[in-house]
């Protein structure tokens, strides 16, 4: 599975923040949540769909989401995650902390 | 990224080494959760529609979802905790690690089982004798009440008939009292069987309710039958209910003839009942209130058991009270300075006061094995350990953590123990089916020894102990920071740095330190046991057969039928082929019973006699023996003065007495015994009480009665046909033999059923057995010590033995540049030696200061020999360190044959 040179491996740990991130627009299964990243970056950013249920259930786990079967507009039965107020709260540190991050690199970088 | 960054590392690192490790894979893991699956096939459904008509649409689905089995397994973990699952997969690895290295695993194993297998059986010993409770009800409230004439060198003594009824008439302290007296012998049935002897107890009807024992047919005897007159009724032990009479449960009613005299059955004692010894059958003592025996007749056994809420301290007060009262009241009996006394023991101190010190020593020398097995196998685990440093190292750098990898480690000490603990249980049962054959005659309640729950429970105790105990050094050790070095260390061949040597130094000198001072204990053991054997008893034991046996009164009144029936007996014996010569006594000396009887003596101030107001002569307690003509002779008890007894000492001519050379010291310092007139009976009827004197026509060496190492009593003989008192009616007749005595066992049987065919003849022995028979607790604890010590000495020898074999082969390289550099083969030797030497005396010195300040609770045990006794503390040590040297022989051996050529190119 080698990634195509014009798209970006994900940095660990952003999955899951992107995971909550896109959760904010309102409850959604795995597939369309990896649609929506990869829409929202231009299809730039490139999920490993391996790797995204792991992280679904390990965020449930965690109580930051709440997973629930439902029928999809497709007609076909699918499991619906959805942002508990825990996750909403995680979101927003974790969107702070990126920031700072993200920022501090530009700073960095920018001089080149 | 805090704490969602977190989140995908256990993925690798786990992830990796669960595949390294299981290429079976765990099979729960990859079970299919109906809810992922049905998530995932949604996916590659939707994955699938994309490319919808394509024909790689299958492909690409799954292309872009990935292995679903992984992501299955991963979830798996994640939500079931990863912690149960990591524990199978540390036992597998370690179960496996176990199975690469058969013979570290064999060797650490039988060390283990060795260890733990002593550890085992002999808990399951103490735990029975020293720590079960008796099976009675509250037996922690039964006392056993004895009597006492300090002075008199009686510090415990039975109760007389007046005595016992003073005592439960008075005493404020007891619910109840109860007399018994066991061990005697009855001849069961009669006219058509062959004649059995059966053991036989007495006792007062409170004996039974006391105990709380119920019989489990028909009932005890009630106060009324334990009357004089009322008392012909029994109670059967559950074995004889079951061999005699099958196990009839309409038993009650029946007849049992002992000693020609018929006996209703009233009940069945329950199955494993042994109160006072294994007797066969109980009958009421019947003490006779209205006529009391004599008040210096000591017979009886008595038991109390505590009022609700008397304390042990307050019934030793009235029992004082008690004491001094009899005193006030009967001064010619207890006083003034014989040093009377009463006073309780709980019952279980009284059974186990005598072998609790043995079993404490074993308790520790089996301790002591294990620990020495332990530091053997943390030695071996250190040593294999180097050759996995690389392995760890790998495993840390992929991230494993340092308590993960510890948890790796003691999971595999923790199985390598408890595999060991499997096959120490199995040893330790054999091991207890062994001491129980040997310790019948010595310990309480042997049948009751046996691997219980607690015992189980102890055994796995000990398992995880000595897991963790011999584990956690290698474990430490191998994480040790500094370690993380080691894949490049290893790469150039000089792992197990000075730090691992260390350890396994220190594991060395304390097994050599700890198999010290066991072999030191057994080496005083020993050497008491050979003083012990060295004692003369003051007769020879070889060739001499005993047997018992016990007229019935009924048949045999007292009088000269009773002696006749010996002499014939033994007249036709002394004709068999192979017969020396032939004799009996009343008591045989180290046989099951003793007995002691007053002497008074005509003409002596010797300060060991008693003296009684109304009575002219002073008396003193004697082992008073009743023997026939040849009893001497065939015992070979040398003869210092005068003559033995002859077919002419008849109860019509004079009255004669032979006594020890003690009672002869004692008495008669400096003055001839011969001729001097001694008495133990009085006058019938005369007042004041006029002596019946017999004249000591002999006197003979002093005998050992108890125990070879008890002095024991001043003894006095005489003729049975001059017996007083009925104290001949039961005699052992001992006969010395040409060749072995067991050959004559039939024929001299057949003489005394030629005699009397209903007479019973029992505890049929050689004079060696009878010896052997009170030597069986110190042989026991003898043997045990002796075994656990050349166990901790052979582990001790491992122990050295790897430390250098190992040290030398760690040390191939240097040693090799030493010897291209000009060392000789010889001093490659003498460098590993020394080594050696250095552990070992080391580990000397510390097990000697051990051994010092350890031994002394072996006093009990010593006979003849100090607790620091120079011979033992002497040979021990240089045992010990010829032993070391002998280990580091051929690790020496082979660092003088390193080839310099072949090291260099190694590398």
């Amino acid at each position: 599975m080698k990634p195509p040179l014009d798209r970006l491996e994900l940095l660990q740990g952003t999955l899951e923040m992107m995971i909550l991130r896109t959760l904010l627009l309102g409850p959604s299964n795995g597939y369309q949540i990896a649609k929506t990243i990869e829409q929202m970056s231009d299809e730039v950013l490139q999920i490993d769909h391996g790797s995204l249920y792991p992280a679904l259930h390990r965020l449930e786990k965690r109580g930051w989401l709440a997973g629930k079967w439902s029928v999809s507009d497709t007609g076909r039965k699918a499991r619906n995650y959805r942002l508990t107020a825990a996750g909403r709260r995680q979101l927003l540190q974790e969107k702070s902390k990126w920031e700072r991050l993200a920022g501090a690199i530009a700073r960095v970088m920018r001089p080149a | 990224m805090g704490a969602l960054g977190g989140g995908n590392r256990p993925r690798h690192a786990a992830g990796l080494i669960v595949r390294l490790r299981l290429p079976w894979r765990s099979r729960r893991a990859s079970e299919s959760d109906p809810d992922i699956d049905a998530e995932l096939r949604y996916h590659l459904e939707m994955l699938g529609e994309e490319r919808e008509g394509r024909p790689d649409s299958g492909t690409y689905a799954h292309r872009k979802l990935g292995n679903a089995t992984l992501i299955r397994e991963e979830i798996y973990y994640m939500n079931h905790g990863f912690l149960l699952e990591s524990i199978g997969q540390d036992l597998v690895y370690a179960a496996r690690t176990m199975r690469k290295n058969p013979l570290f695993t064999a060797t650490a194993v039988a060390a283990l089982a060795l260890g733990i297998g002593a550890n085992t059986a002999i808990f399951s010993v103490v735990h029975a004798v020293l720590l079960n409770s008796l099976p009675y009800r509250e037996p922690e409230r039964i006392v056993k009440v004895w009597g006492q004439l300090t002075h008199d060198s009686l510090p415990q003594l039975p109760f007389s008939d007046p005595e016992f009824f003073d005592l439960a008439d008075t005493n404020r302290a007891f619910d109840s009292v109860a007399a018994y007296y066991s061990g005697f012998g009855a001849n069961l049935g009669g006219d058509d069987a062959t004649p059995v002897r059966i053991t036989r107890g007495f006792s007062t009807a409170s004996l039974f309710p006391l105990l709380g024992v119920k019989p489990i047919l028909g009932r005890p005897y009630s106060p009324e039958e334990d009357q004089p007159g009322h008392s012909q009724v029994a109670m059967l032990s559950f074995p004889l209910w079951r061999s005699l009479y099958a196990g009839d449960r309409n038993i009650a009613g029946k007849t049992i003839r002992l000693n020609g005299r018929p006996f209703t059955i009233i009940g069945v004692l329950p199955e494993g009942f042994d109160f006072a010894g294994d007797n066969q059958v109980w009958t009421p003592l019947g003490l006779d209130r209205a006529n009391p025996s004599n008040r210096g007749n000591h017979n009886w056994q008595v038991i109390a058991r505590l009022k609700p809420g008397a304390t042990l301290a307050e019934a030793q007060t009235d029992l004082h009270a008690f004491a001094d009262r009899l005193l006030k009241q009967f001064p010619n009996n207890y006083g003034p300075n014989l040093g009377w006394g009463v006073f309780a023991v709980p019952l279980r101190e009284e059974l186990v006061a005598k072998i609790r010190p043995a079993l404490l020593i074993l308790m520790a020398a089996v301790g002591f094995v294990l620990l020495i097995a332990c530091a053997n196998i943390a030695n071996l685990l250190l040593v294999r350990a180097s050759a996995r440093e690389k392995e760890i190292s790998i495993r840390t750098a992929l991230g494993a953590g340092r308590w993960r990898t510890v948890r790796q480690l003691l999971t595999e000490s923790l199985l390598l123990a408890l595999v060991g603990s499997g096959a120490g249980l199995a040893l330790g049962a054999w091991g207890l089916f062994a001491i129980r054959g040997m310790s019948a005659g010595i310990l309480p309640h042997v049948g009751k020894i046996e691997l219980d729950a607690a015992v189980l429970w102890f055994t796995f105790a000990i398992a995880l102990f000595t897991g963790i105990l011999f584990g956690l050094a290698p474990a430490v050790r191998l994480t040790h920071p500094s370690l993380l070095g080691a894949i490049q260390e290893s790469a150039r061949g000089s792992s197990g740095g000075r730090g691992g040597q260390r350890l396994r130094n220190v594991l060395v000198v304390a097994e050599i330190a700890f198999s010290l001072m066991l072999v030191t204990g057994a080496g005083l053991a020993i050497r008491g046991f050979r003083e012990l054997l060295r004692v003369d008893p003051g007769f020879r034991t070889d060739h001499i057969l005993t047997m018992r046996m016990s007229l019935p009164a009924v048949t045999y009144p007292q009088g000269p039928r009773v002696a006749r029936f010996y002499d014939q007996v033994l007249n036709r014996i002394r004709t068999l082929p192979g017969v020396v010569t032939a004799g009996a006594i009343s008591i045989l000396p180290m046989g099951k019973s003793s007995s002691s009887g007053s002497v008074s003596v005509e003409n002596s101030n010797s300060q060991s006699l008693q003296h009684v107001p109304n009575f002219a002569y002073g008396y003193l307690e004697t082992d008073q023996r009743f023997i026939t003509p040849g009893y001497l002779e065939t015992m070979k008890t040398p003869l210092v003065a005068g003559r033995s007894f002859t077919s002419a000492d008849t109860s019509n001519s004079p009255g004669v007495a032979i006594v020890d050379s003690k009672f002869a010291a004692t008495i008669w310092p400096g003055q001839n015994p011969l001729g001097q007139r001694i008495s133990i009976s009085n006058v019938p009827n005369s007042n004041p009480p006029r002596p019946v004197w017999c004249t000591v026509v002999g006197v003979v060496a002093h005998v050992h009665n108890f125990a070879l190492d008890q002095e024991g009593r001043v003894q006095a003989y005489f003729p049975d046909t001059q017996d007083p008192f009925d104290g001949s009616r039961a005699m052992t007749v001992t006969i010395r033999t040409s060749s072995d005595p067991e050959s004559l066992i039939s024929a001299a049987r057949q003489q005394v059923l030629a005699v009397d065919r209903s007479e019973p003849v029992f505890d049929v022995l050689t004079m060696d057995a009878v010896v052997a028979g009170s030597l069986e607790q110190p042989r026991l604890s003898l043997s045990l010590l002796s075994l656990f010590a050349a166990v901790a000495g052979i582990l001790a020898a491992i122990g050295v033995y790897g430390v250098m074999a190992f040290g030398v082969s760690q040390r191939r390289r240097e040693l090799g540049i030493r010897m291209a550099l000009g060392a000789r083969p010889g001093d490659m030797w003498r460098m590993v030696i020394g080594d050696g030497l250095r552990l070992g005396l080391l580990g000397i010195v510390l097990g000697l200061a051990g051994a010092f300040s350890l031994t002394r609770f072996m006093a009990p045990l010593l006979f003849g020999v100090g607790t620091h006794d120079p011979v033992t503390f002497t040979i021990v040590p240089l045992a010990l360190l010829t032993v070391a040297l002998l280990a580091s022989w051929i690790p020496a051996l082979r660092a003088g044959r390193v080839e310099p050529i072949g090291v260099l190119r190694q590398e």
